[in-house]
């Protein structure tokens, strides 16, 4: 059993091996301007079951360069998705953002709300992780350190627990926003929101290929959808693309 | 076919105003018709004055040579017909419909035909690129003698053009069309850029004509008559609308093109190459050529950064909106504020021809600028207020060049393993509370343990001293009090007999953290043992007890503070 899982593991690491020489060889092509062909290696990394932001972001910089804008905010959004810190793909999102035909004037967040989501993206999610688990570990050894040595250590602890109470919310709060905040990416050429999930009911506005969409609901194939000014409605499944 | 008519006019006579005017004509009157040539009049005049006799034959009003008729009469027309054309006394027309015009003058009834004032617009092309131009004509043609005047109440909606009027003469002129001759004005002459592909359409224009009438009511009063009174007649025309098929400039289309189309040529001029800094450089670039050369922006050249531009001058010659061979100037005047050598870029213009459907570069020369040092002022230029750095070109970041790839994970799984590190502690904790909770002894226990031993050596070390109480050996409790504790001491802190001194316990006892409260009351302790051993003293029994115990105290303490 032991050596099965041995080999698996060797075998594993051999395909991440072959996959990160065919990254190398995807930028080789990409700095020699052969886009196209960047993008099948790049591709096939994906295919591989294997990712990372840097996978995403350069992806979406070769469809900028064949001008195919959709595709390139969405490998982008998918890139921010992974590492939200990741500053090169926030700058080459707003230059794809002028390409588009939808001009959205996004709402501005509540002041509080920006600063808990800056505190949220100041560190990874899982530097998060290992804070909460670091502090906590830390309150059972003072706990016990306390019980023998027959010490108080009242503040210590309290203080530790609280700090890893809040550390703990925090996470599952930036969990909670990675697995409900849907978002997708229109990739027809223009779209029509609809007032009702269905192709019957009547049209609210168009929308154009490239628009990044916040997803609420789901029926059928009807998605509830709102965009960056808050406006809601309904887009058909097929027209759009979850990142 | 030709048939000669003759016809003979007799004598006319005038009556007006009461007074008699006789005269007596003898008229010889041919008229010619065939149905090729239409109709004109030959007025054969024969006279007899003197004896003599002279012939007169007169064409329409002219006066042409008899023998000609004379010869036309015998069959031979060719050559009358050749002398009339090329007199413009006789036009060969084919008449468009029977209607004679014989009446036209005084026509008050009949409605303008079609046939007599119409617009007639048209263009020099009517398939285009975008950005090419066409020139529309709209000429005023008419075939009555009494049209006063013309307005065009309101311009011609041109929707995807970029129109420019050009200037008209609107002097009327003869002009035959299909054999009808016409009076024609051309009254207005537009050249029209376009902006974008499709079929576009040309609306038509409409024209207001005043036309000059006889009042009728006036003519049929015979008394009083004042003379001919008139009043205009309003008639309305429109041209016909054109499409024009403008179509997309062919794609790819390189970069920097800017939407010229034309044929153009681009030269540029410089008046020194070579200047100190702060002096003034002007360099011109001069785009010649036709097309759409009025619509061609404001260029972007690259300067060096050291060089102050100023926005350029632009002079401009165009002919016929460009339609004609015209120059478009652009004046730059630079100040280079820095010594040293620059370049000034070649500046590329792309055009796109619609003759060879080719897209051409044409490029300005490179001019190489040597900007020396300038006299008056030593430091050089200092900007009073400081420059942004402005981004110019906008592009995308590079890619990233490492990563660490990793497996898609199920996210889930990872944040399993997370909430049992979490909780874990937690339950740990909670259970180590309940199970004091119930054995609260464990662990006194396991701390007790420690003290018990500390407590055994303390007992052992002076298993003597308490000895010496049984027996009421005062001195020799004393002494063995202090003995023990310095033995104590010296094994603990592996101190050799010699070395043992007042000092030494202060400075072991330091390092190994020991309170400073149990070397007070050992140092204390073993003064007093000294003291009381030399002293005499009554109540030493009860001081013993006393002693003993602290010792225990003291030694316990060590222990415990060691570890």
């Amino acid at each position: 059993m032991k050596k099965l899982i041995f080999i698996t593991y060797i075998i594993s690491s051999f395909s991440t091996l072959a996959n990160d020489t065919l990254f190398l060889s995807a930028n080789n092509d990409y700095s020699n301007e052969q886009y196209s062909t960047a993008i099948v290696k790049y591709e096939s990394i994906i295919n591989d079951n294997l990712e990372s932001p840097e996978l995403y972001y350069n992806l979406g910089n070769c469809y900028f360069r064949t001008n195919e804008i959709h595709k390139a905010i969405y490998y982008y959004e998918k890139t921010l998705k992974h590492n939200p810190n990741f500053n090169g793909a926030k700058e080459n999102i707003n230059l794809c953002k002028e390409k588009l035909i939808d001009k959205i004037d996004v709402m501005p967040e509540l002041f509080y709300k920006k600063l808990f989501g800056k505190i949220k993206n100041s560190i990874s999610f899982n530097t998060w992780i290992i804070l909460t688990l670091i502090s906590i570990w830390m309150m059972l050894f003072i706990s016990i350190y306390s019980l023998l040595r027959r010490r108080r250590n009242y503040i210590a602890r309290f203080s530790l627990l609280s700090l890893a109470l809040i550390l703990f919310c925090i996470t599952i709060n930036i969990n909670n926003d990675y697995l409900n905040n849907r978002s997708a990416i229109i990739y027809t050429l223009s779209t029509d929101i609809m007032s009702a999930p269905s192709a019957k009911s009547t049209k609210k506005f168009t929308l154009h290929i490239g628009t990044k969409l916040k997803i609420n609901d789901q029926i059928g194939d009807w998605v509830n959808i709102n965009i960056a000014n808050g406006k809601k409605g309904w887009v058909f499944l097929e027209d759009i693309k979850e990142i | 076919m030709k048939k000669i008519l003759f016809i003979l006019f007799l004598g006319c006579c005038f009556l007006a105003n009461a007074q008699i005017n006789f005269s007596s004509t003898k008229q010889n009157s041919f008229q010619l018709r065939t149905n090729k040539l239409g109709a004109f009049y030959i007025t054969k005049i024969e006279r007899t004055s003197n004896g003599k006799k002279s012939e007169q034959c007169i064409i329409n009003g002219t006066e042409i040579n008899c023998e000609l008729i004379s010869r036309c009469q015998n069959g031979n027309c060719n050559e009358l017909e050749n002398y009339l054309i090329n007199n413009k006394i006789l036009q060969i027309s084919k008449p468009i419909n029977n209607q004679k015009t014989k009446n036209t003058n005084n026509n008050n009834k009949k409605v303008v035909s079609g046939n007599q004032l119409f617009i007639n617009a048209t263009t020099n092309k009517r398939e285009i690129y975008v950005g090419e131009q066409i020139i529309v004509t709209y000429k005023l043609h008419t075939r009555l003698n009494n049209l006063e005047n013309y307005e065009i109440p309101s311009e011609p909606n041109l929707n995807g053009f970029w129109k420019k009027d050009l200037p008209i003469s609107s002097r009327f002129k003869q002009e035959n069309i299909n054999g009808v001759t016409y009076l024609t004005a051309v009254i207005k002459k537009t050249v029209l850029t376009a902006q974008k592909s499709g079929k576009l359409t040309i609306d038509p224009m409409e024209v207001t004509c005043n036309t000059r009438v006889l009042n009728q009511q006036n003519r049929s009063r015979s008394w009083p008559n004042f003379g001919n009174i008139y009043s205009l007649k309003k008639e309305f025309i429109s041209s016909r609308p054109i499409v024009i098929n403008v179509s997309e400039l062919p794609n790819p289309k390189p970069k920097g093109f800017k939407g010229a189309v034309g044929e153009f040529n681009i030269s540029s001029n410089i008046d020194k190459i070579e200047l100190k800094a702060n002096d003034a450089i002007t360099y011109s670039i001069k785009i010649t050529g036709t097309g759409n050369i009025e619509l061609i922006d404001a260029m972007k050249i690259n300067f060096p950064e050291d060089f102050e531009v100023y926005d350029p001058k632009i002079n401009d010659n165009i002919i016929e909106g460009g339609n004609k061979r015209s120059t478009k100037n652009y004046e730059f005047l630079l100040i280079p504020r820095y010594e040293g050598s620059y370049e000034i870029p070649s500046y590329t213009f792309i055009f796109f021809n619609p003759k060879t459907k080719k897209y051409i570069t044409k490029k300005t020369s490179k001019y190489n600028i040597s900007v020396l040092k300038s006299d008056n002022n030593e430091k050089g230029y200092v900007p009073i207020t400081q420059q942004e750095i402005i981004e110019s070109n906008k592009d995308i970041n590079y890619i990233k060049i490492d990563t660490v790839l990793v497996k898609k994970s199920d996210k889930n799984q990872n944040l399993k393993l997370f909430y049992l590190l979490f909780f874990l502690p937690i339950l740990v904790i909670i259970i180590l509370r309940i199970i004091l909770f119930f054995k609260k002894d464990i662990i006194t226990n396991i701390l007790d343990r420690k003290h018990k031993i500390a407590n055994k050596i303390a007992n052992k070390k002076l298993r003597k001293a308490s000895e010496c109480i049984k027996n009421k050996n005062f001195e020799g409790f004393f002494e063995e009090t202090e003995k023990s504790l310095w033995g104590y001491f010296a094994d603990k802190f592996k101190v050799q007999i010699a070395d043992l001194s007042k000092e030494s316990v202060e400075s072991y006892f330091n390092d190994n953290n020991i309170k400073k409260d149990v070397e007070i009351r050992f140092i204390e302790l073993i003064n007093h043992c000294e003291f009381a051993r030399y002293s005499p003293s009554n109540n030493k029994d009860k001081q013993m007890s006393g002693i003993l115990s602290s010792a225990k105290k003291i030694i316990i303490d060590v222990e415990s503070e060691l570890k």
